[in-house]
């Protein structure tokens, strides 16, 4: 009786699959989704993915604070779009406060064809590709580079380093800057993408080869877009299947990737390895 | 976890990574006997390296009033409550570091300041331990008291910041010891903010990544100088150099393994924290020795009489007397006389001076009724 319950819930569940193995299909579409709110995913299928709290490496967390996604792909032959779901009470989309940390999700894949290297960051000659959506890059898009006036609107200074006098109140962004004013922003001198106040995407593209080795990839050809939608954030990232860059994974269609998922939530303080991942790790990405 | 030799708390102790020692180790010394709470080393040090956009709030040197100042709000307090009380039994720390204390998945003990508690940079200035009643003062020695803590990073020798860096974007240069944030690797996570228990790494809130303290090594590698808060401190409080690593090979000519290792009178800032920091202070002579126990460790109370008969103790004097003569580093010291000798380690002199100001007497005159002359 319980079993046949279990089977009419399924069923009724439609074409969410919630097998005990998830596989996320990605069907072939003519035009690629960019827009979460596209109402073409409904057609695109839906696998949820229970989230783990991420406690191997310290720091990590005690709990999953997101206990589940909901994955849904689509593919043109020359470019691969995934969604992202997740239910978040609270938009967090700040990180120019020191205490603030940004909501956000990642798909990672494994670059060498065939290997399912550590689902953990990868591992040392194992290298995975991490695409990293981010709420704060989204809002610097929509907005601004948010700064320091945007987080501390009445905020008075005189001047900086090599700058003419600040006019008080006004909106001073670091692009007006001269170059030689540009040096004494550290960060954006030592070209950390994170410094970077010319954003042009909301994901960023990097590499692990293990835990503490993430860096920034050199092209950034991952394009995303999110949005908060009744507590849910529903988020897009979109790369070409194949970008002829050596460090990303080649995806190809007619076959199945591993690829592996990452959620922070922002208002509890989640950043870097205080994460929820994919729950078993590697998930099944059929490309069809 | 790795077990490595924690001098300061007189054991062993756990920390993320083994044992490697610098080749030398940068270190400073700052008498706040002297301190006037100028802040002139504060501006020194700001508008040096952190007067750019995004750095707003940040102070790698700030002075603060003790008992009740801080910056970042509470930073001392909110570390010794998260540990809790713990004990010293005589020169060995029988309690917990940062380290040992560390909750289940995170490496250190630590929290994350509220962005409000650095609203006030210099919160509860001049206020002293207790209210002095009107005229009490007047009546004889009162016990109240208060003193100005001078704090920049310790360029620790097992720092907080950098054990729990997840990124490993901290490194402690082998060849100085100074502890640095790499500005491209870091992302931003304030891991070492929460770790570090003197709150000395800021969050730049322009570049989205931490900064912290260079100790003026751009400075120091281009003219073999002292740090700006050092040859710019108005009190002549400080001396910026380098220390033995290890206490065992300490050198007498060398000021800061005298002062530090031979002497024991210049001590760590809470020692306890078990990071084993290398800015090392002379406890102020007048405050209660209960908190300089807390704040400097066991050996406080035998410093500050240590202090007190500097007049009479000629090496002493001389070591003393160098702080804030010189530019250059000073790496060896001696008595000439009434003179104090600084020498450089290419055994040039930086500085010359008498351990005694020369003093005049006046005479009382008769003719104005005040000790006071002018030409009537
Ligand atoms: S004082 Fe703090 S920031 Fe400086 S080295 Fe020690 S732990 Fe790191
Ligand atoms: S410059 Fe010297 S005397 Fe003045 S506040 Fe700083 S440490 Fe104290």
């Amino acid at each position: 009786m319980k079993k046949l319950l279990v089977l009419a819930f399924l069923l009724a569940m439609g074409s969410i699959s919630f097998a005990a193995e998830p596989v996320i299909t990605s069907g072939a579409v003519k035009d690629i989704l960019t827009d979460p709110m596209d109402p073409a995913w409904d057609g695109a299928g839906a696998t949820i993915i229970p989230m783990a709290p991420q406690n191997v490496a310290t720091p990590g967390i005690k709990a999953a604070s997101v206990p589940s996604i909901k994955v849904s792909s689509v593919h043109n032959d020359k470019d691969i779009a995934i969604k992202v779901e997740w239910y978040d009470s609270t938009v967090n989309d700040a990180v120019n406060m020191s205490d603030k940390f940004a909501d956000a999700c990642a798909v990672q894949f494994a670059v060498k064809p065939g290997t399912e290297p550590n689902f953990m960051m990868g591992e040392p000659n194992g290298p995975v590709q991490i695409l990293q959506w981010k709420a704060a890059w989204e809002k610097d898009l929509a907005k601004g580079y948010q700064d320091v006036e945007q987080a501390y609107p009445n905020y008075n200074v005189d001047t900086y380093p090599e700058t003419k006098a600040v006019p008080q109140k006004a909106n001073y962004p670091v692009t007006s800057f001269s170059p030689n004013a540009q040096k004494y922003i550290a960060g954006l001198a030592a070209g950390n993408n994170l410094s970077n106040p010319l954003k042009n995407t909301s994901v960023e593209e990097m590499n692990a080869e293990g835990f503490g080795t993430l860096t920034a990839q050199a092209t950034q050809n991952a394009k995303g877009k999110g949005v908060s939608d009744y507590r849910y954030w529903k988020v897009v990232i979109v790369r070409p299947l194949d970008s002829g860059d050596a460090s990303d994974a080649v995806l190809k269609a007619g076959s199945t990737v591993p690829v592996a998922f990452t959620v922070w939530d922002g208002s509890k303080g989640e950043r870097g390895a205080r994460k929820n991942f994919s729950d078993g790790g590697w998930v099944k990405l059929n490309i069809q | 976890m790795p077990k490595v030799k924690n001098w300061q708390i007189g054991r062993d102790m756990e920390y993320p990574y083994p044992e490697s020692k610098p080749q030398k180790q940068v270190a400073f010394i700052f008498d706040p006997n002297k301190c006037i709470a100028c802040q002139t080393c504060t501006m020194a040090c700001k508008t040096t390296w952190t007067s750019g956009k995004g750095q707003e709030y940040v102070f790698w040197n700030n002075v603060e009033s003790k008992p009740y100042g801080f910056y970042p709000l509470g930073w001392d307090v909110q570390t010794l409550g998260l540990l809790g009380p713990q004990k010293w039994e005589g020169g060995k720390y029988a309690g917990k570091t940062v380290f040992e204390a560390a909750p289940d998945q995170e490496s250190v003990l630590g929290y994350l300041p509220n962005e409000r508690d650095y609203e006030s940079p210099n919160l509860a200035e001049d206020e002293c331990s207790a209210s002095v009643e009107r005229g009490e003062h007047l009546k004889g020695v009162h016990k109240k008291w208060g003193f100005y803590l001078a704090r920049i990073c310790n360029h620790c020798a097992y720092p907080g910041c950098l054990a729990a860096c997840p990124r490993k974007a901290i490194y402690k240069r082998a060849e100085d010891g100074i502890v640095l944030i790499d500005q491209k690797r870091c992302r931003g996570y304030r891991e070492c903010v929460k770790a570090c228990p003197y709150k000395k790494p800021f969050y730049n809130n322009t570049t989205r990544v931490s900064e912290k303290c260079i100790s003026c090594y751009p400075k120091m590698e281009a003219t073999g100088q002292q740090s700006q808060c050092t040859t710019n401190c108005i009190g002549k409080i400080r001396l910026n150099g380098f220390k033995s690593v290890d206490p065992a090979q300490a050198n007498k000519d060398n000021p800061f393994d005298y002062l530090i290792h031979i002497r024991k009178i210049a001590l760590p800032l809470y020692p306890q924290f078990g990071t084993q920091p290398n800015v090392y202070y002379i406890p102020p002579v007048h405050v209660d020795p209960k908190y300089l126990l807390q704040m400097f460790g066991p050996g406080a109370e035998e410093a500050v009489k240590a202090y007190r008969n500097a007049p009479n103790d000629k090496e002493l004097l001389a070591a003393l007397t160098i702080f804030g003569c010189a530019e250059p580093m000073t790496s060896k010291f001696k008595a000439e006389g009434d003179l104090a000798v600084g020498i450089d380690d290419k055994g040039a002199e930086t500085a010359r001076v008498p351990t005694r100001e020369p003093s005049f007497v006046r005479e009382f005159s008769q003719k104005t009724g005040a000790f006071l002359y002018n030409n009537s």
